[in-house]
């Protein structure tokens, strides 16, 4: 009997029953599994297969050696070498504590300090995505460490090979002991690409990270140095770090090589003699010295020129800088270092980034436009008076010398640099040009445009002085195939009024804001009301290289080669040829940039009388030459730009070939006293060493001995 | 006659009864299901097979011992294996006097690692004793299928009324409870899975049955609607429902990178340690619950069918031996062990490739886990003891 209330057990049926829908159960999701697996894996497999390998094959590009610089003999400046670089991405390092983790990880086993890693994370240079290099040079073990560590406790972190600038003459070499900063303002240095040049035209194919000329020859021949980058194939992990490498798809190949005209040799004599002129200058004893007495001397300029090809055989500018100081990224320090001014900015190549008075080497400028322009011809005499009283002031302009020179021919007054012959000659010019019809009346018609709101086109008279500088290149560029040129600056009239226009309302705000009765006052409501005015003044300044007119040593160099090469300037250059693979690509032939107008007979007569700089005895830089065994033609020029002490100039050309070759050497000392006093020795000691080139390979003749020693305190 | 005969063979009856008292003792042995243990033991070579794939090369690469986590593997073997055989020494009708106690220490390992238990992957469900782990709602799911077998054998003979329900769903509801304050839901749903087959087995009645579901839907309803379950929580639940386009970013990239890799295995895998997925770290967790991956991407489609086809004879010989116990007891004990291993590799599987939601639970055998592995071997012994003793009166 069993109870009404209850169901019968569990039968052997019932159970069955259930262990059939149990299995039925089982097999449903044994079936749902297998179908899904067959979508999965083989439906769909190729998909996934290649979403797997989008995901895990990733394009590396291989970073191309970049071309080798070479000298005009192809010694090499610059190639390349492999290094070990650790860097990191800083998008990839993670949230701030793992990073800050990373950084003191990285510090730890490169031997930095933590400050120094952070410095190079957080660099501004580099783009948001771009690899910032941390340490070049890693040791192999190190590398492995990181390798081995990258998941765990790398992120971020990259440790590869990668080619990397060399400067193979920065150690010792074939040539004697090595010079970190050879030619350095030449080649210049290289750095990774900004985010600003990236949006670039020029750099339309470059990528974040890349590394791109920053100056000198490794910017301008940018697009041959580079290389073309590789590729290869990787499998990565989650993470993005490399497992495995694939395959390369296509090879990295390394850019053409620039040759340069430079000779590295020249180019060491030319930096060693700059550099002791200037550190001799420095113990050079001025009368209105800086506190000890001496000269200041903080820079220079030196440039040695082929006045027949325009090739530049060496280059220099004081201060320098190491390039290899760039290579891996410089950090901020020195390149803080390279940006304040009181180390006088080592980047500037002085040759031509920074244009000077000239002082007296205008004076074959002046020379010319009196010859050309009828003013004075060879056979002419001038008085060379201590000084001269000129315009309705009576203000007195005083030659160098204050005895009187009697009267010299054109040639004469270059050989002793005779300043009031020029006052005289550009006096004359000056009335020439006022009675002229544009300049009879030029201040007021000025006057009557200003007040018609200075819309009116004035005239301007032609000036004598301004067309013969800008006819030898005085206010342009040079088109020498470096960056960073300046043109100079050629006044006069028109250049004054534009200048005056630009400034007028500081000058006005000045005078209204000096103290009442004051000499500033009085200057600044003068500059303010008519500082557009050219006086005579200014062209009897202008005329001996002074007041505003500026140059670069670089067209002072040209000024001799048109002398040397009887009118023909040749554009100055420092890439020869263009080599490749398979050999010379793209030659560089000289090429004419000017022709000054002036006659065969006149540069003829201004050689002469740069002969007589040097060689006779009234020669301001007599002293300095006289037993030089080559003549030169050159002439000595000290620039005054109050309150700096004399910026000293010398330039000049050897007059015969040595060895078939004729250079134009110029230097400059920034702050160096007198041409003939410091200027004219480097000179002298730069063609010494040239000249010693040219005859080691010949028998004939002994070398030339030249020690640095002060020249006369002349002009 | 019976006075001379005074050697006739009383030795050798005594003798031939020691034999067979040995022998009986013995017996059970003979019926040992060898297919069972072959799965098994296939399945765990597998295991080891497979986490050497996942885990050897990344490891090596990053020069730590690439064999760790299979020696390791290979010692919760050998402890599972010992655990097994020492479940099978003792007729499984003894089991049913200590299923309580054993539901009880259960219980106290249950709460006992809130407190002292560690948490590892969102879930405080691991205590920590040196170098060793232990999880114990693995050992759980053993002590929930005896109490619970235990519990309707006792109502074999009688009407199973709603009370024997009601008792078994509070025995079931404790440990339940305490797994969800891990909280783990995924081996919650495996409980879930073991009650749903035992009582099946047991015979609850059908319209019970319904209305368990039905209530079951409503609580998971209501909990939404009170917002107990965080948005979080539901978007990692529905992530695999459409992972491209989910919110819940980790959890989406999980399921993608896991189908990714199964799909990418093709016909016949890419190789053992070689998977462009599963060994560049794209597959998190690849050597315990997202192992199905490995097999999928290493292996293939052939690998995974052979790795299933174990499974499928592992669950057939369970519901086999489910159907020839001997008692109610025996049969619930293998309903239950064979609703963990099936429901378990349907939800691991299922969430490698995108069918199920994830959750984090081991695919039995082949997982690296120790727990799991022993828990695994010892839910084998009780299959074993079970059938050896189908024909023990």
């Amino acid at each position: 009997m069993q109870p009404t209330n209850a169901r019968p057990p569990v039968s052997r049926e019932s159970t069955a029953l259930r262990l059939t829908f149990l299995s039925a159960l089982v097999v449903s999701l044994f079936v749902l599994l297998v179908a899904r697996l067959w979508f999965l894996q083989i439906m769909t497999g190729e998909r996934y297969v290649a979403r797997a390998e989008g995901q895990s094959i990733r394009t590396v590009q291989v970073t191309a050696p970049r071309g080798d610089i070479l000298d005009r003999n192809g010694v090499p400046l610059v190639d390349n070498r492999f290094a070990q670089v650790v860097s990191v991405r800083p998008d990839r390092m993670g949230d701030e504590e793992t990073r800050a983790r990373t950084i003191s990880e990285l510090a730890h086993i490169l031997s930095m300090t933590e400050e120094e890693v952070i410095e190079r994370v957080e660099d501004q240079r580099a783009g948001p995505f771009a690899n910032r290099p941390i340490a070049i040079d890693v040791p192999e073990e190190v590398i492995l460490y990181i390798h081995q560590n990258s998941a765990a406790r790398f992120p971020g972190v990259i440790a590869e090979r990668v080619p990397l600038r060399d400067y193979p003459l920065s150690r010792d070499n074939q040539f004697g002991e090595g010079n970190p900063n050879l030619a350095a303002h030449v080649i210049g240095y290289t750095g990774q690409i900004s985010a600003e040049e990236l949006e670039e035209d020029r750099y339309a194919d470059y990528d974040s990270g890349d590394i791109i000329g920053w100056s000198g020859v490794e910017k301008v021949y940018e697009e041959y140095l580079r290389g073309t980058k590789g590729e290869r194939q990787v499998r990565v992990n989650a993470r993005g770090e490399i497992l495995e490498e694939i395959d390369e798809t296509s090879q990295a190949v390394a850019g053409n090589s620039v040759q340069l005209t430079l000779d590295v040799r020249a180019q060491q004599v030319v930096e060693d003699a700059l550099e002791e002129g200037i550190m001799t200058a420095r113990e050079t004893r001025d009368a209105e010295g800086r506190a000890d007495g001496t000269f200041v001397a903080p820079a220079g300029a030196a440039v040695v020129l082929e006045p027949e090809s325009g090739e530049i055989v060496a280059m220099a500018s004081y201060p320098t800088f190491e390039p290899e100081a760039f290579v891996g990224g410089i950090s901020q320090t020195e390149w803080d270092f390279l940006q304040d001014e009181e180390n006088h900015y080592p980047l500037i190549n002085r040759v031509i980034a920074a244009p000077y008075p000239p002082g007296s080497v205008y004076k074959i400028i002046s020379n010319a436009a009196a010859l050309t322009y009828g003013f004075a011809d060879r056979d002419s005499y001038i008085n060379c008076p201590a000084q001269i009283e000129f315009g309705t002031a009576g203000n007195i302009y005083r030659n160098w010398n204050p005895v009187d020179s009697g009267s010299l021919n054109l040639a004469e007054s270059l050989q002793q640099s005779c300043d009031t012959v020029y006052y005289s000659l550009a006096q004359d010019m000056f009335f020439t040009e006022v009675n002229t019809p544009e300049g009879q009346g030029y201040n007021e018609r000025v006057f009557e445009s200003l007040e018609n709101g200075g819309e009116e086109v004035v005239d301007f008279p032609f000036e004598y002085q301004a067309e013969m500088s800008r006819e030898w290149g005085l206010d342009s560029l040079t088109e020498i195939d470096l960056p960073g040129e300046r043109d100079g600056v050629v006044p006069g009239r028109e250049w004054r009024l534009n200048y005056w226009l630009n400034a007028r309302e500081n000058y006005c705000t000045q005078a209204r804001t000096a103290d009442s009765g004051s000499y500033a006052q009085e200057l600044f409501t003068e500059l303010c009301n008519e500082g557009f005015l050219w006086r005579g003044g200014d062209a009897v300044n202008m005329s001996i290289g002074q007041g505003d007119v500026q140059t670069t040593p670089l067209q002072v160099a040209n000024m001799f080669a048109a002398v040397a090469n009887r009118g023909v300037i040749m554009r100055p250059h420092v890439a020869r040829a263009i080599i490749g693979q398979g050999g010379v690509i793209e030659q560089f032939d000289p090429e004419p940039l000017r022709t000054v107008p002036v006659a065969q007979e006149d540069l003829e007569f201004i050689e002469q009388g740069l002969r007589m700089v040097t060689s006779t005895e009234d020669g301001t830089a007599y002293k300095v030459f006289s037993d030089f065994p080559y003549e030169i033609a050159g002439k000595t020029g000290t620039a005054e730009q109050k309150p700096k002490q004399p910026f000293a100039w010398f330039g000049g050309y050897n007059v015969e070939e040595v060895n078939g070759e004729r250079y134009v050497v110029v230097v400059l000392v920034e702050e160096g006293g007198g041409g003939s006093q410091i200027a004219a020795p480097i000179v002298e000691q730069i063609f010494g060493g040239l000249f010693n080139l040219l005859l080691a390979d010949s028998a004939d003749e002994g070398p030339i001995d030249v020690e640095f020693s002060l020249g006369d305190v002349t002009d | 006659m019976s006075g001379y005969v005074v050697n006739d063979g009383s030795d050798r009856l005594v003798r031939e009864s020691l034999q067979r008292r040995w022998a009986g003792a013995f017996a059970p042995a003979a019926h040992v299901d060898w297919l069972l243990l072959l799965a098994a033991a296939m399945l765990t070579g597998i295991g080891f097979i497979m986490i050497g794939a996942a885990t050897g090369a990344p490891r090596e690469s990053v020069g730590l011992d690439p064999t760790y986590f299979v020696e390791r593997q290979v010692l919760a073997f050998s402890l599972g294996v010992v655990s097994a055989i020492a479940i099978t020494l003792f007729d499984y009708r003894a089991y049913r006097a200590w299923s309580v106690v054993g539901y009880v220490a259960a219980l106290v390992l249950l709460a006992g690692v809130l407190v002292f238990g560690r948490e590892i992957n969102g879930a405080q469900a691991w205590f920590v004793i040196g170098p060793f782990q232990f999880q114990p709602s693995e050992f759980a799911k053993v002590a929930m299928i005896l109490v619970l077998a235990a519990h309707f054998h006792e109502y074999r003979e009688e009407a199973l009324g709603l009370r024997a329900l009601v008792e078994a769903l509070a025995f079931a509801a404790f440990p339940m409870l305490l797994i969800l304050l891990q909280p783990d839901f995924g081996t919650f749903i495996v409980f879930v899975c073991i009650v749903f087959g035992i009582l099946l087995m047991a015979g609850v009645h059908v319209r019970y049955m319904f209305a368990l579901v039905g209530m079951g839907i409503a609580a998971i309803y209501a909990a939404l609607q009170l917002g107990i379950v965080k948005q979080y929580q539901i978007d990692r639940l529905t992530a695999f429902l459409d992972p491209e386009n989910s919110d819940a970013l980790g959890a989406a990239y999980n399921v993608t990178q896991a189908q990714i890799a199964v799909g990418a295995g093709q016909l016949f895998g890419q190789g053992l340690g070689q998977g462009s997925q599963t060994n560049a770290g794209f597959v998190p967790e690849n050597q315990t619950d997202f192992i199905f991956t490995v097999v999928g991407e290493q292996t293939g489609f052939i690998g995974s069918l052979i790795m299933l086809g174990l499974f499928g004879l592992l669950i057939w010989r369970g519901l086999r031996i489910a159907a020839s116990s001997r008692d109610t007891f025996g049969t619930l004990i293998a309903a239950g062990v064979v609703s963990v291993f099936t429901f378990q590799l349907f939800i691991n599987v299922g969430m490698a490739i995108g069918i199920m939601p994830v959750t984090g639970l081991p695919l039995p055998f082949i997982s690296y886990g120790g727990t799991s592995l022993i828990a695994s071997w010892i839910m084998i012994g009780l299959l074993e003891n079970v059938h050896m003793r189908r024909f023990t009166k």
